[in-house]
Formats: C-alpha cells, sequence, structure tokens
C-alpha cells in the first residue's frame, strides 16, 4: 500500500530540503497563539521552554507513547489521532514524508513541524551518554528591567527617615540569571536566578545566592528503563491536574485541545514562580508497559502567619498560615519578608501506570504536611475550605485512543475532609473538517486546590460543575470556524456571591487565511456570571454581561516586512452604566535576511471606562519574558524591541516601553495614576527599558 | 456539510428578550444517528438514534444550567 506513494515522497524530500530551515517563526506564532487567547497568568519560561525544546529534541514519532503524540503542541486533535491510528495499524513510520498519505497533512503543515519530529528507532543508555555527552549544549542568559520615574515604594525608602511607611528595601531593577546544560531531552542541569524590582540583593543564610530566588536541578529522561530522574527542584504534574499539578495550564480557549491535560509525570522545574515546585528527589522507572514512579520533597514555602487565642480563659496564642503563596514570590518590603520561607512544607508521594497502544490508566497518591494548620479567613465562603496541618489525595485517572476518540478523565479524592473533584472528556475527530471537544467536570466546595490545574471557570477547580463544548470547523480552504460554549454553576457560595451561582462563557473566531502572506481573524466572546449585586446588603445576584469583538490582520509586504492590526472593544453591563473599552494598535515587524539584526514596534491607543474593561494584548519580548500587556486605562503604548544576534551564538535583546496616561480611570484615583499602593508612580509617564543577554555555546 | 454530517442553526428573536441561537450538529453512520448541540439559552444537549426498518429508538441527554439533567428515551414504529 505504501509503494504508490513513495514516488510521491521523492519530490517532497526535494522540495522541504530546499526549506530545510528551522522555522522558528513557526513556533513563535504558536507561542502568540497559546498566550493570546488567555488572559490568565501565564507561565512564560514554563511554555517557551516546552515548546523550543522540540527544536533541539525533535519528537521521536515511533517510540512517543499516543499521550506524548496528543500533548505534541504542534499537532491539532485530528492530526494525532490519524497518527496514533495509522501507527497502530502499519508499525512504525518509515520516514516523516510519510505523513503525507494522511489525511490531515498537507506540505505547509509539514514543512512547519519537519524538524520538531524524527522516526529513529536506537535506543539511549548511560553508554550512549556518556558517549556523547560533550555534544551537550550550554547556555546562559541574563535580563535586566528598571523603569522610571520611581513608584512610591523608592520614593518611601530614600525619605525613610522621615517617612516611617513601609517602603521597598532594595532597587527598581528586576533582574534574572539562568545557566542550562541540555544534551538532547536526556540529561539537563541548571541554575536560575531571580530578584523582584523592589527586592534586596544581600548575601545571608535566606539568600545564600545573593539573589531573592535560586533553584536548580539535574534531570535524566527517558534513559533505558529510567524514565525520569529528578534532582533538586521540579514540578509534578500528573493527568488532568486535579489530584496533583505544580505546573501552570491553559484555561478555556479557541484552542479546543487545551480542555485536555497533557500532564506526564516528572519534569525539571525551570521556572521562576518561587512556591510552585518540589524540592527534592523523583524518580520514575517503566517496565514493558508499567511505570512506577515516587517523589519526596521538603522546603521552605512563603506563608502569612497569624495568631490568635482559643478562647478568653486560654492566654496561649495559637500560630496558624492564614494564607499560603503559591503564586508571587515578592519579598520586597518588611511585610512581605516576613512571609518568606515561614514554613516548611514536606511533600511525598508516588503513581503506577498502565499504557498500551491505545489505552493508559493509573493512580496517584500525595501527602503532605505543613510546620503550621492552615485556618483561612473566617468567612461564611471558607466554610468548606480545607483546615489543618496536613492533608492526603489519591486519584485514579485514564486515557484512551478509540478510532477518532480520545477519551480522558481524572476521578480525585481528599481523605482528610472527604471532598471528591471530576472531570471527564472526549477530542472526537469527526470527520477531516471537523473536531469536536466535551468535557464536563465536578468539583466539591471543600476540595483541596493547592497545587492543582483543572480545568474550569473558576481559578482553581473547587466548587464548580460544568459542561464545555469546543469546536474547529473548516468551512471552506481558507476559512475556519473555531470556539466554544461553556456552561458552568457554582454548587456554593463563594467570594463575591452567596449564593449558588451560575452563568457561560461562549467564544466565536472565524479565521481567513487565504496565503502565507495574509490572515485575519474576527473574534466575539460573550460570559455571563452571577455576582452577588453591590448595591444591596442581602444577597441578591446581579448578572455582570461582558462582550468583546476583535478584528485582526496580519499581512507580510515583503520577506522582511510584516505588519500586524488590531482592533478590539469591549463592553461590560451589570445593574451599573453600561462601561465601554476599545484599543487599536498598529505593529510593525522588520527581519531582513541574512541581517543579524531584527525589530519591531508598536503603537497602540485605548479608551477604557473602568477595569472590568481591559483588553490584553502579546507583545513581542525578549525570549522567556512576560509577554503580556494589559490595556486597562485611556491613553498610549508605545514600545519597540531590537534583537542583534552575532555569529558566535549570542543574542541580544533590548526594549523599551511607553506608557502614557491621559484620563483617570474610574476605579483608580484620580491623578492619571499608573500602578496601585506602592508601585503607584508620581505622573502620568512611565517608561520601561529592558535587555537580555543570551550565549549558547 | 457532508454526506453524512448535517448542521442546523435557528435564530430566535422574541420580545424584550435576547436573541436566543440555536446550533445542532448531526451525525450519521449507518443506521445510527449521533447528534450533539446547544442553545444560547444556556443549554447543551447530545444524543443517539437508532433506526432500523420502521422502528426508531432516540436517546438523548440535556443539561441546563438552571434547570438541570434531562434524560429522554423515545421509541416509534411507523407503517
Amino acid at each position: 500500500m505504501r509503494g504508490k506513494y513513495w514516488g510521491f515522497f521523492i519530490l517532497m524530500v526535494v522540495w522541504l530540503k530546499v526549506n530545510a530551515q528551522i522555522d522558528t517563526d513557526f513556533i513563535n506564532q504558536y507561542m502568540e497563539q497559546m498566550i493570546e487567547i488567555t488572559d490568565e497568568d501565564v507561565d512564560i519560561q514554563q511554555l517557551t521552554d516546552q515548546l523550543f525544546h522540540y527544536i533541539n529534541n525533535p519528537l521521536n514519532i515511533n517510540k512517543a507513547s499516543n499521550s506524548e503524540i496528543l500533548s505534541f503542541p504542534f499537532f491539532n486533535q485530528a492530526q494525532a489521532l490519524e497518527i496514533c491510528n495509522h501507527r497502530k495499524k502499519f508499525g512504525d513510520f518509515l520516514s516523516i514524508y510519510e505523513f503525507q498519505i494522511l489525511p490531515s497533512f498537507d506540505k505547509i503543515m509539514l514543512s512547519n513541524v519537519q524538524h520538531l519530529i524524527h522516526v529513529q528507532t536506537n535506543p539511549i543508555t548511560l553508554k550512549t551518554i556518556k558517549k556523547n555527552i560533550q555534544s551537550g549544549k550550554q547556555q546562559f542568559m541574563t535580563l535586566a528591567e528598571t523603569s522610571a520615574p520611581k513608584n512610591q515604594g523608592q520614593i518611601r525608602k530614600i525619605n525613610f527617615e522621615t517617612d516611617s511607611q513601609n517602603h521597598y528595601l532594595g532597587s527598581t531593577i528586576y533582574s534574572n540569571f539562568r545557566y542550562r546544560f541540555d544534551y538532547k531531552k536526556h540529561l539537563s542541569w541548571g541554575l536560575n536566578l531571580e530578584k523582584d524590582a523592589g527586592e534586596k540583593m544581600s548575601f545571608n543564610t535566606q539568600t545564600p545566592l545573593v539573589y531573592d530566588h535560586y533553584s536548580m536541578y539535574l534531570s535524566l529522561k527517558d534513559i533505558g528503563k529510567i524514565k525520569s530522574l529528578q534532582l533538586g527542584d521540579f514540578h509534578v504534574d500528573m493527568c488532568q491536574g486535579l489530584t496533583l499539578s505544580t505546573g501552570l495550564a491553559f484555561g478555556k480557549s479557541s484552542i479546543i485541545t487545551n480542555a485536555k491535560r497533557n500532564f506526564n509525570g516528572f519534569k525539571s522545574y525551570r521556572s521562576l514562580r518561587e512556591n510552585a515546585y518540589m524540592r527534592g528527589a523523583a524518580i520514575s522507572i517503566i517496565h514493558k508497559k508499567m511505570t512506577v514512579g515516587t517523589f519526596i520533597s521538603n522546603k521552605k514555602i512563603d506563608a502569612t502567619i497569624n495568631s490568635s487565642q482559643l478562647d478568653s480563659s486560654n492566654e496561649t496564642n495559637t500560630t496558624y498560615l492564614s494564607t499560603l503563596i503559591e503564586e508571587g514570590g515578592y519579598h520586597r518590603t518588611n511585610s512581605e519578608q516576613n512571609q518568606f520561607s515561614t514554613a516548611s512544607d514536606f511533600q511525598t508521594g508516588g503513581y503506577v501506570e498502565y499504557e498500551n497502544n491505545t489505552f493508559k490508566m493509573g493512580a496517584i497518591l500525595q501527602y503532605r504536611k505543613l510546620s503550621l494548620p492552615i485556618q483561612p479567613a473566617n468567612q461564611p465562603y471558607n466554610y468548606f475550605t480545607f483546615q489543618g496541618y496536613n492533608y492526603l489525595k489519591n486519584g485514579i485517572y485514564y486515557d484512551a485512543v478509540l478510532r477518532n476518540i480520545n477519551l480522558y478523565g481524572e476521578f480525585s479524592h481528599c481523605y482528610s475532609n472527604m471532598a471528591h473533584a471530576q472531570t471527564h472528556g472526549a477530542l472526537i475527530s469527526v470527520h477531516k473538517k471537523l473536531d469536536i471537544s466535551l468535557l464536563y467536570r465536578k468539583y466539591d466546595p471543600g476540595f483541596i486546590t493547592y497545587q492543582t490545574n483543572g480545568f474550569g471557570e473558576n481559578s482553581k477547580p473547587k466548587n464548580e460543575q460544568g459542561f464545555y463544548l469546543g469546536y474547529q470547523i473548516q468551512l471552506k480552504k481558507h476559512l475556519k470556524l473555531v470556539g466554544y460554549y461553556d456552561l458552568f454553576q457554582n454548587l456554593n457560595i463563594q467570594f463575591k456571591s452567596y449564593a449558588p451561582s451560575r452563568g457561560f462563557d461562549l467564544w466565536t473566531e472565524l479565521k481567513y487565511k487565504p496565503s502565507r502572506s495574509f490572515h485575519a481573524y474576527y473574534r466575539f466572546r460573550r460570559e455571563l456570571k452571577q455576582v452577588n449585586s453591590p448595591s444591596e446588603t442581602m444577597a441578591n445576584h446581579t448578572v455582570n454581561q461582558t462582550q468583546r469583538h476583535r478584528i485582526h490582520s496580519t499581512f507580510k509586504l515583503s520577506k522582511s516586512i510584516e505588519l500586524r492590526n488590531r482592533i478590539e472593544t469591549s463592553s461590560f453591563k451589570s445593574n451599573q452604566p453600561t462601561t465601554e473599552g476599545s484599543m487599536i494598535y498598529q505593529d510593525f515587524i522588520f527581519k531582513p535576511r541574512n541581517k543579524s539584526y531584527q525589530w519591531s514596534t508598536r503603537i497602540a491607543m485605548s479608551n477604557i471606562d473602568e477595569y472590568a474593561n481591559r483588553i490584553y494584548t502579546f507583545e513581542k519580548s525578549p525570549l522567556y519574558d512576560y509577554p503580556m500587556f494589559n490595556h486597562s486605562y485611556t491613553g498610549i503604548r508605545f514600545y519597540v524591541l531590537y534583537k542583534y544576534t552575532t555569529k558566535r551564538k549570542t543574542n541580544l535583546w533590548f526594549k523599551y516601553g511607553y506608557i502614557q496616561h491621559n484620563t483617570p480611570v474610574q476605579n483608580f484615583n484620580e491623578q492619571y495614576a499608573i500602578g496601585s499602593g506602592l508601585n503607584e508612580i508620581t505622573g502620568n509617564k512611565k517608561h520601561t527599558f529592558t535587555l537580555q543577554l543570551k550565549h549558547v555555546f | 456539510m457532508t454526506k453524512n454530517i448535517n448542521t442546523y442553526i435557528d435564530a430566535l428573536q422574541s420580545n424584550n428578550q435576547q436573541i436566543n441561537l440555536c446550533v445542532g450538529l448531526e451525525i450519521i453512520k449507518e443506521h445510527y444517528k449521533f447528534r450533539t448541540g446547544f442553545n444560547l439559552n444556556q443549554m447543551i444537549g447530545c444524543g443517539i438514534s437508532f433506526k432500523k426498518a420502521s422502528f426508531l429508538i432516540d436517546v438523548g441527554l440535556s443539561f441546563h444550567n438552571h434547570l438541570g439533567t434531562s434524560p429522554s428515551l423515545n421509541t416509534s414504529y411507523a407503517w
């Protein structure tokens, strides 16, 4: 059957070799698309690392498990399912050009991914690594960022002798330093250091490496029977993220495969999220179709400590943690310093997994013990929230590929308070022109959400039930319709909603791509949510409606010049007068061929009535730097990014950003303020300077 | 959309109400029909239909955000 395709393959080889240049633009575009679809927090270091990782470590299509193929970010749902089924039916692929016989692959798609996949079958052992370790790559990277004028935290620091108020202890410069060594995906080690703006650099027991945050790792992957061995700092991300997931995942989006988490065990921690990782050791061993893994972690964690008397007759104070800080990691002021590594955090657990060609199922167990008990604020919405020193969670999960359907799910259970959470989904490739994603989830109000990443409307998987329907339809050759409809209910009261509430989220996007040099899309989003009415003291819901329209176009004038335009509007309706927001931008990107430099620039104008109308945009930024910008004001945004590459593989990025607030925003004060609290600056203009250096050797 | 896939779209505007849009999809495979769809009045549904000769069985499940889940079973025989 394959024979008749070989003539075609040879032609394809010739054509593809002509285009044999790694297309990082394709990865950058994908990353922009991924980040732009969410207004939630994005772990940019993790995402960038994950995507660019495939350049030096192409995915072995013949050796990869179904889960790895389904989680390969550059395949869509239909393509991943077709590869799994083809492999099961005909055995290993002989060449990547064999992909051409799969209906969902075309030559453009194949040329985009050809350097990110391969079909070799040589086994990797420790001996192979010892022999070839010198071909590994080292890389160091450092970034510094500062802004002007000074913010309140800095001004108070200068006037400290006359002003006893809280202030920043360190300089205005944000800085990080990263070093890593990688031998393909099999062996890597690295060091990451970070200091946030306002934090002090000093040498003491809390900060032995001078920087406020430090992290080190050693990682071995897929070597003989060792699936993963992690020493130092690492992530544990399992299945659908209900039982245990220390990384970040994307929320609802028009990329319908994002509804499914493709977490797959232990991996090194390379991010700079200061509390969201494990510190210790983890190992997973694979034997035939069974994998067994275990981990142990012991570290300090940031938390807010409070104390109280049990009752009036007892004079002994009880100390407890009112907040466990999972995000942020700021230690800029004395009060933030008091939260620095205040509690010790011991965790252990493991998992067992069985996987064959079509089916995967497993079980996971986690035990966590803190040095002080957690006791959240005494509010009605915290009635079911976990309290105590330690907890035990377990979960079971499954992931099956049945022809053109991928079924997956997880059921998780907390022993400590007998709460459950479950999610079950299906990715269905109905036709080469139609993909559907369905997902049902139900999370108890008391479910323990520390270190979880469940899919849903709320940021954490608790107190929610919902049904998600995503679709992707190829209407015509150049016209595609994607989107989702999600219904959700909050089963109990929660913050800002003192009664069970409901809502929905609708997203529709029409994409038009007639050629490689032009594409455009129109996006519509409508969200409806019940919250407390601000004007009434009793629990009485009002309905908040947010509606957004976006038109975006990208046009390549020539091989080196690209223009991008966008218009976006948002409206917010509640029981108050409707507020509006709008934003327009023009990008100019210049990438001359065979030159060592490139630059891009943007001018954007926004008109925003209040914070609820804010509009997020993706900005070109130095690699690994956070690229999202929040237009939550009326005024101007301008930036220019310059990138220079030397012949010795050194990259230099310089970015200048400018913000000007023209009129006050209702939610802020009336002085055209930029920032709030200690971050607020004087005046209505802000300049930001970023410099990054990367060297590979 | 194709020989075996049908899509349905229905828009309804009532007085003083927001427009309600219903979208449905039907996939036909021999004697079976698989259906799924949603309307903006906060409802998602799906179902399977089996037809052989004059005999028809329909099984469906709809999930409404306010009214809850409603299963349904219909059988019919036409002559």
